[in-house]
Parts: structure tokens; sequence; C-alpha cells
């Protein structure tokens, strides 16, 4: 039987036995949830391209040790999601976020001070900004890189990996109020950094 | 009666409400501003827009050539030893 036709747990035996093609075609399966998941959290493609690399690496040393508990997709994606977010810290350590300006503005009596603003966001807008592929990729990576390294690491995880609050707390080492905290100003802040984009309103 | 949110304190605790953690007391005031604010329906509705345009952007399944070649000369020297 060719390698491909196999399921992952009998190629996952095989790799662990030092079969080298068998590892090849498990990673090869799944790399497009691994690439995503780095790109997400990246943003960068050089960048992506190397955490994807030590993810790799790091598959294949300890490929040995994964008892098989989970998918190897689910173990495969931890190491990628883990070696991207090292990355992260290590190249880029944005400390600060830099989006107060695009935060909602209030009037003295607790009214959206914009209004007109708000109620542009109509469905139809958003289908037109959904339909600009290559330009919404590039403002949605344009705002989520003024966002410091934990709102985007919070905000990835949550609203696009899907993950819970307690997983995202526990990963990054911080509180879940901390958590819920981080991941309000990240939405609150993408879509202010998306308005103008989605409006055609002037920037 | 208990006074309404202002749309500031509204969108303070929107992430809770998007998230379905409100408690319910808060959860009825929210939903009466909602019925009574244009603005801050939109404000909802455009957050979670928001999370849809970031998956759609973000979404792509296609891996880049140069990254399927890097991970097919990584594979190689595994396979070399």
């Amino acid at each position: 039987m060719p390698l491909e036709d196999l399921k992952d747990a009998d190629l996952v035996t095989l790799a662990q036995e030092g079969h080298g093609e068998a590892f090849g075609v498990l990673v090869t399966r799944h790399l497009s949830l691994f690439h995503r998941a780095a790109q997400r959290i990246l943003g960068d493609p050089g960048d992506t391209q190397d955490a994807l690399q030590d993810a790799l690496i790091a598959m294949h040393t300890e490929i040995g040790r994964f008892e098989g508990k989970s998918a190897f997709s689910t173990w495969g994606y931890r190491v990628t999601v883990n070696k991207a977010l090292m990355l992260r810290r290590k190249r880029i350590r944005r400390r600060e976020d830099t989006v107060d300006e695009v935060l909602p503005a209030f009037a003295e009596d607790g009214h959206h001070a914009n209004p007109e603003a708000i109620l542009a966001w109509t469905s139809e807008a958003e289908a037109h900004a959904l339909a600009e592929g290559r330009e919404l990729r590039e403002r949605v990576n344009g705002a989520l890189s003024r966002l410091s390294d934990d709102q985007r690491a919070v905000f990835v995880l949550k609203d696009l990996e899907d993950w819970d609050t307690e997983a995202i707390a526990e990963r990054l080492g911080i509180s879940r109020d901390l958590v819920r905290q981080r991941l309000h100003r990240a939405r609150l802040a993408l879509r202010g950094a998306l308005e103008p984009f989605v409006t055609g309103a002037p920037r | 009666m208990t006074k309404l949110p202002t749309c500031r304190e509204m969108t303070d605790v929107l992430s809770d409400y998007l998230d379905g953690q409100l408690p319910p007391e808060r959860l009825e005031l929210f939903e009466r501003h909602l019925a009574l604010c244009p603005a801050c329906v939109a404000y909802v509705e455009s957050l979670r827009g928001t999370k849809r345009l970031a998956l759609e952007a973000l979404g792509a399944d296609e891996v880049p050539p140069e990254v399927t070649a890097m991970v097919g000369e990584l594979l190689a020297k595994f396979r070399q030893g």
C-alpha cells in the first residue's frame, strides 16, 4: 500500500521507527494547517517560514516521544503555535499597542461621537471589502501589526483559531481576566483600523 | 427603573456580550439599550464583521511555493539523517 493511503496513526508508527518518507507524508498532509496558524500569529512571510522550519525540526526530533494521545495534526499544530509565539517574542516584542486613535470615541454624555461612521458599516459595505482579496489581507495585517504581541496572540488564538479563554491564559501565562481585556481591546482596535477601508471614509 | 447603560458602557462589555458572558441582569439592560440605539446595533454587527473579515483575509489554505520548497529540502535532509 502506498504511504499516502495510510492513516496518520500508522504513519506515526513508521516515522517513530525512523521511516523518513512516512514523516514527510504526515507533515505534507497537514502543512496547510500548520502554515496558516504560523502565518496568522506572525504576519510576515519570512518569519512564518522560519517558525515553520523550527516547528518541523522539533516535530522530527520529538516524534519518538509522541504518545498518540491526540491526533498527529493536533500535536503538530501545538508545536507550530508554540514555535510561532516564541519567534514572535524573540523578534518583535511589541509590548505597547498603537491603537488609541482607532478606538471608539464618545461624546461627554457617553453616546457614540460618530454614529454616522458606525452606521456606514453596512452588510453591503462589508461585502465589498470581502471582495477585495489582496487589499483586505493587507489591511487586516496592517491592523494586526498595531496590536501588542499579547493582544495579537489573544485575538488570533481566540477569534481565528477558536481556542477557549482558559487554554489561551495557560499558554500565554496570563490570567483569564487579562485575556478578556486584551481580546476586547484588540477587537475594538481591529474594527477601528478596518473602518475606513470598509466604509470608504476618508483616511 | 434601572438606568440604561450609555453607549460607552455598552462598548465596555461588548466582548462579554459577543461571547455570551454577560450576566442575565446586565444582558437585559444591554438589550434594552440596543432596542433604542441603531448606532450600537451597527457597532455590534461591525465587530462581528471584523472577525469575518479577519478570518477571510487570513484564511488561505494555500501554502506558498517557497514554503513548500523549504519543507521539501528539510524533509530530504531528515531522510539523509
